[in-house]
């Protein structure tokens, strides 16, 4: 299966009506799920999408997270930058923090065109639930939320283009006192 | 022609590519590391785009990420510059199956590259002399004795996936042998995940010579001469230069045309180097062909006056060679600054450049990426700057280049230009008298 068909198979499964497919091809497996039922346990804070990208398709739907500096967005290995761009705004003010992309890609914030939005202003979110796809490469990367929060503002466009660190969402962490 | 180009890389060589897009009228996108975000490449592209945190193998190295970056800047095509990925087949090709354009050889020359004992073999096929040694891999220690005794010691053992002189070992005997094999592999095993090995004659006392190619799509296959790249530290090139002062014109056209040779035989397409070991009988061997533009092209660009990394988008983009068959004129050489400490035995140094003045004037020119302010980071490769010094002839070169090398002021880092400047000031280095260990009898 090559990635032409990878994307084919892919958009055929989100306007099937199933939740679940898992294929075997030639020692490939190949499992995709909606993204409602999707939690594959987040690596520590770390992007693992496609880091295989021939032939690990299996590993295409990751839940990932921003590097787990939330309430610090500063530290860790982004302290070394010195400057904070518009990739660290940290927290602001009452407690907000913010989620930011973990992998270059196109923002998507619903798992199919017309389909409502994962998360919107003021919706509470649990620790692992998907909040917006970032594809990359073509493969469509679930990102989930590290911490439960409440969704305080999504601060980029639908299918608009952001770079590695960039905020996707202003939350307010319910376990942040 | 490509008008979006992604550069896949850092430092001097990405601003060069910039420069490079810019002359062509190409927009230049610039990909960074959250270590990156005030570099030069950074501001000085039409467009930039973080793509990781500042270790290489979540950003420059980050396959999925650079080729992200590539879509959603609707680049046409990528330039990988030297080091990171621009030896890697994998990167070629999935550039290849996203149909992104890749300014360098195909996946499979880099492949056959990268593998030295087939290219060793591809190579001697084509009748082009390599060093006496075993034919591809050797199977076990007591193989190798059988060739070494053969072709006599001393001998070199190799790691077939090797580079930076890793996996590298010389034997003046058999005990010293069946040793050198079993740790050139396990050390080859180590670096670079492939325990192959293989055995060559040591040329003792030989100079390293490659020569600089460029081949078009179309099949024409050009050599722009050579460059002495003798005087190393640790297998890393300090000092390079062309002419050689050991070079003659029938040599040089024999070299050439073995180097045409090679790349022919390789199906290789963009710029290569092939290089060669020139022992002091004058007979030369081919010893492996580097699939990517050098750290060291300017020295040739500056006696031909050809741009070559223009060139390279030109024929990636699948035009044919527009270098005219041009004499060289004059000498160049390049000294290359690291932000390492000589004193110190070359610990790395790293910190904000807190003054900079770079050379000037005739047949001076400088590739860095350096400026005043710059905040040197710990994660990459330690050069900094390249002071390429041209001039009439080889004494004038070597006069350039040591007061320009005096000249060079940066504040804050420790550099190895000291030393450059040492060494071509040294009589022997104006006496043309070069050893790859020279470099010892200057430092401290």
């Amino acid at each position: 299966m090559d990635l032409e068909q990878l994307r084919e198979l892919i958009q055929v499964f989100e306007s099937a009506d199933i939740a679940e497919i898992e294929i075997e091809e030639e020692g490939r497996r190949i499992c995709l799920k909606k993204a409602a039922a999707t939690v594959v346990a987040p690596v520590a804070g770390h992007p693992q999408v496609a880091s295989a990208p021939m032939p690990g398709y299996e590993q295409y739907i990751a839940a990932t997270a921003p590097a787990p500096q939330q309430p610090a967005p500063s530290g860790g290995a982004s302290a070394e930058t010195g400057k904070s761009g518009e990739a660290e705004a940290p927290e602001e003010d009452d407690g907000l923090v913010t989620i930011n992309s973990p992998i270059v890609g196109v923002f998507y914030e619903a798992p199919a065109p017309g389909e409502p939005p994962y998360v919107a202003h003021g919706d509470e979110v649990d620790e692992g639930q998907t909040i917006c796809i970032i594809e990359a490469m073509k493969l469509m990367n679930e990102i989930a939320a590290e911490f439960p929060c409440v969704v305080e503002q999504v601060l980029v466009e639908n299918a608009e283009p952001v770079e590695f660190g960039q905020p996707l969402f202003s939350v307010r962490p319910l376990n942040a006192d | 022609m490509f008008r979006r180009i992604l550069i896949a890389n850092r430092g001097e060589i990405a601003v060069r590519i910039i420069r490079a897009c810019r002359e062509l009228g190409v927009t230049s996108i610039a990909v960074y590391s959250q270590a990156d975000r005030d570099s030069l490449h950074t501001s000085l592209a039409d467009e930039s785009i973080c793509i990781g945190p500042p270790p290489a193998t979540k950003s420059y190295l980050h396959i999925p990420s650079i080729i992200a970056a590539a879509e959603v800047c609707d680049a046409h095509a990528v330039h990988p510059g030297y080091g990171f990925l621009s030896e890697s087949a994998k990167f070629a090709e999935i550039c290849r199956e996203c149909n992104i354009g890749f300014i360098g050889p195909s996946p499979e020359a880099i492949s056959l590259s990268g593998d030295k004992a087939a290219c060793r073999a591809t190579v001697k096929g084509a009748g082009v002399p390599v060093v006496p040694g075993s034919e591809g891999l050797i199977r076990n220690a007591d193989e190798a004795v059988a060739i070494a005794q053969q072709i006599g010691f001393p001998v070199l053992v190799k790691a077939s996936a090797g580079g930076g002189g890793k996996g590298m070992r010389i034997a003046h005997n058999d005990v010293a042998l069946k040793n050198a094999v079993s740790m050139a592999a396990s050390e080859a095993e180590a670096a670079f995940g492939d325990s192959g090995v293989y055995l060559e004659k040591f040329v003792e006392n030989s100079r390293h010579i490659e020569f600089q190619i460029m081949a078009d799509a179309q099949g024409k296959v050009m050599s722009l001469g050579e460059r002495e790249c003798t005087i190393q530290r640790r297998h890393q090139k300090i000092i390079e230069e062309t002419p050689s002062a050991v070079m003659t014109p029938e040599l040089r056209a024999a070299m050439s045309e073995a180097a045409i040779k090679a790349t022919r035989a390789m199906n290789y397409c963009n710029a290569g180097t092939a290089e060669f070991l020139l022992a002091p009988d004058g007979q030369f061997y081919f010893i492996e062909f580097n699939a990517r533009i050098q750290v060291e092209h300017p020295v040739t660009e500056e006696v031909t006056g050809f741009d070559l990394v223009k060139e390279q988008i030109r024929i990636a983009s699948g035009a044919p060679l527009s270098l005219p068959t041009i004499e060289p004129v004059g000498a160049a050489i390049e000294a290359r600054i690291y932000s390492e400490d000589p004193d110190n035995n070359f610990a790395p140094s790293v910190g904000v450049v807190k003054r900079c003045h770079l050379p000037g004037g005739p047949g001076v020119r400088i590739d860095t990426h350096l400026f005043e302010g710059y905040d040197v980071p710990r994660y990459y490769d330690p050069l900094q700057a390249k002071i390429i010094a041209w001039g009439q002839d080889r004494e004038e070169a070597i006069s350039r280049l040591a007061n320009a090398l005096d000249e060079f002021t940066v504040e804050g880092i420790k550099t190895t230009a000291g030393l450059c400047a040492r060494i071509v000031r040294s009589d022997r280095f104006r006496r043309g008298d070069l050893s790859s260990d020279m470099v010892n009898e200057f430092v401290g």
